[in-house]
């Protein structure tokens, strides 16, 4: 189990293009992988579930906890990071 | 205006669930997976379709849809209710994004409620897969056509390949529909609101004579199989309509400079941020007034401080490097907001409305104004008051603003510099201007309410027609007043009210001293040519003598006559009324209408006066 706690940027939250884009980039890689919005519900919900995804609340700025598991957890949790800093589908954030 | 062949688009009836007996459950468990996958593949191909069509971001829209058609926690919930319930595939997957709708609705967040429609819309396309009803709304337009329709969902219009509609028909609808909106934004020509139009149509098939239609969108005009003088009067309007806007965005790149060389700012009002590209289009120099109330009417609880953020900020870029300017909410309890104490009140025009609200609930005007100070990071910005009576009321709006950069710098977060100002549109707040116009960086006059606190009339009232040109010679004595007092202050002046949008008025107000006018993006075109045509020597003089004349009726004579003498171009629009009323938006129209109904000229060839 691997975890990593980013910020999450776009300046839009996470809407669905985002959510679509999440998901693509953990296409084709194993591991389980759930999100937590420490400054939103706290909850952990599916990285890979749209549905969850859009409904998460996830805001720009909010810390997000990425927690993997399996055997390329460490590949998931470094894509899903690294997107997720770059400002996912608005990258021209101002915080 | 255009006229050419038909095609009418049903709405795809929503199939209607049912049960199953226990055994059948499993089977009907596949039978939903192949559904939510046939439909998953048709929405990536409805998205390839539009993102090939150059529209990268409506397509995204569908590939999310398309997301959510093959998303787990869905079609766990399906099953479930397939296995426990007894109901067949159509019902559990309806009842399933009935509840994820739900779900999302309730998480008060205005974006995630416009996804609840995206859930219900993958739902019932997956019941139309399991049923095999046809998705009428999904065939593509083989040729040309004009679309009728009763109504038009979002996701339809949004399908339909633009450059083949020639034009929308539709029976029901009003003119803020989406489709409405949409035809507008892409100068299709659409009438809505057309009663019998399916019925005539149905019979006109029958007959076996499925001639052509032709539309006029400024008219509302209708002919079902136009004969060859209909067709030819159509073909020239469209020619002439083709024409007249070409020569406004060419003309939107000129300056808006009189004879003798005075530039004057001309600025776009706007209502939502997707009024931005077209204002743009039409050269206006920024924004004169950004109206708020979209983001607030209509919703049980307030715009957050993210969802506001979001529409200025998209506005702010549009217009970058121009300056925006934001009215602070302008509402009062002609129009109750479910969410604002506002009690009933006898008069409320002249009750607790806009910036009075915050003496008894700053929190509103502080959520707002923590979002302006955001949004200037993006772009020029400027936001004002509107309902200011006094220096009580500016300090007030000072001590708002004030509050709100408090509370962003103890945050940390990043804001821009934004110039106060304050509408002028209660006379006492021009009577007193100088014991406040320092505090502020501008001031704008809002000449429609201006003119009913001044003359004391109910802009509403229909029986007091003769009070409702902003020509007064009272309008245009405070209008003086407040140029000479924003020139000894040094603070910038400008007026955004629907009298800058009227050329006669407009040149009115250039003659009173005013550098920058604000008006409907659709007026530019007439008054940038009106100023480009008049001689400020000729108009200054003119515009002293009117402030002496004994009636509105008086001052637009004499700003006629200036016109008639061709001194300034006639302007295209508005027809101005000689017996003395401006006439409201709505009036015009309805002229329009009727010279053009009586008219075998196309309307928009003839010249009025």
């Amino acid at each position: 189990m691997t975890s990593r706690d980013v910020v999450f940027r776009d300046r839009y939250g996470l809407h669905p293009r985002a959510a679509r884009r999440i998901q693509d980039s953990v296409d084709g890689l194993s591991a389980s992988v759930t999100l937590e919005d420490l400054d939103g519900s706290g909850a952990s919900i599916d990285a890979r579930g749209m549905l969850a995804l859009i409904s998460s609340g996830i805001r720009n700025g909010d810390r997000i906890r990425i927690t993997a598991d399996g055997a390329d957890e460490v590949a998931v949790t470094a894509v899903l990071g690294d997107l997720f800093e770059s400002g996912v589908c608005h990258p021209d954030v101002r915080l | 205006m255009v006229h050419g062949p038909w095609v009418r688009i049903d709405p795809t009836p929503v199939p209607v669930g049912g049960r199953i007996p226990p055994e059948d459950a499993h089977r009907e468990i596949e039978r939903l997976r192949g559904a939510s996958e046939a439909a998953a593949k048709e929405l990536e191909a409805i998205a390839g379709r539009v993102e090939a069509d150059g529209h990268a971001d409506e397509g995204a829209i569908f590939l999310a849809q398309a997301s959510i058609a093959r998303d787990p926690a869905l079609i766990a919930m399906a099953d479930g209710r397939i296995n426990e319930s007894g109901e067949d595939g159509v019902a559990a997957i309806l009842a399933a994004a009935g509840s994820f709708a739900e779900q999302l609705r309730s998480l008060d967040d205005d974006l995630l409620a416009e996804r609840a429609a995206d859930v219900l819309d993958v739902g019932q396309r997956i019941a139309r897969r399991l049923t095999g009803t046809v998705d009428a709304a999904g065939e593509p337009l083989d040729r040309p056509a004009i679309i009728v329709a009763d109504d038009l969902p979002p996701s339809v219009t949004a399908t339909l390949p633009r450059e083949r509609i020639l034009g929308i028909a539709l029976e029901g609808s009003s003119p803020t529909a989406h489709a409405a909106i949409l035809a507008r934004a892409y100068g299709i020509p659409a009438v809505v609101g057309t009663a019998l139009l399916l019925a005539t149509l149905k019979a006109e098939e029958e007959t076996k004579r499925a001639g052509e239609l032709a539309i006029n969108g400024e008219t509302g005009e209708i002919i079902v199989d136009p004969d060859e003088t209909a067709r030819t009067r159509f073909d020239a309007g469209a020619e002439d309509e083709r024409r007249r806007r070409e020569a406004d965005l060419l003309e939107a790149t000129q300056p808006a400079v009189t004879l003798d060389g005075v530039e004057i700012a001309l600025l776009a009002n706007i209502g939502t941020p997707d009024e931005s590209d077209g204002a743009v289009a039409l050269g206006a120099a920024g924004v004169g007034l950004f109206r708020t109330e979209f983001l607030f009417l209509e919703r049980t609880s307030p715009p957050s401080e993210v969802e506001q953020l979001t529409a200025y900020e998209r506005v702010v870029r549009a217009f970058a490097p121009h300056k925006v300017t934001i009215r602070l909410l302008d509402v009062g309890g002609d129009k109750p907001i479910p969410y604002l104490p506002i009690g009933d009140e006898s008069n409320p025009f002249l009750g607790v409305r806009a910036l009075r609200l915050a003496y008894a609930d700053p929190s509103l005007f502080v959520t707002q104004l923590r979002a302006c100070y955001r949004a200037a990071t993006a772009g020029p910005l400027k936001v004002m008051a509107p309902m200011v009576a006094d220096a009580d009321d500016v300090d007030l709006l000072l001590s708002l603003a004030q509050r709100a950069r408090d509370e962003l710098a103890a945050e940390n977060r990043s804001m821009g510099e934004v110039a106060l100002g304050v509408m002028l549109e209660i006379p006492s707040s021009i009577l007193v201007a100088d014991s406040y116009f320092e505090q502020i960086d501008f001031a704008s006059l809002g000449t429609n309410d201006l003119l009913q606190y001044t003359v004391a009339v109910d802009r509403t009232n229909a029986n007091l027609e003769r009070y409702r040109d902003s020509l007064h010679p009272s309008v245009l004595r405070l209008i003086r007043l407040s140029v000479e007092t924003a020139e000894r202050a040094g603070i910038e002046l400008s007026v955004c009210g629907e009298m800058a949008g009227d050329p006669a008025a407009a040149m009115a107000l250039v003659g009173l001293g005013i550098r920058s006018l604000s008006m409907a993006s659709s007026s530019l075109p007439a008054v940038r040519r009106a100023i480009r045509g008049v001689r400020l020597a000729y108009l200054e003089p003119e515009v002293t003598a009117a402030l002496a004349d004994r009636s509105a009726a008086a001052v637009r004579r004499r700003m006629d006559a200036l016109l008639a003498k061709g001194r300034l171009p006639l302007p295209a629009t508005p027809p101005s009324q000689p017996s003395g009323g401006s006439p409201s938006p709505e009036e015009m129209r309805a002229t329009r209408a009727s010279i053009a109904a009586s008219s075998s000229e196309p309307s928009a060839t003839r010249r009025i006066r």
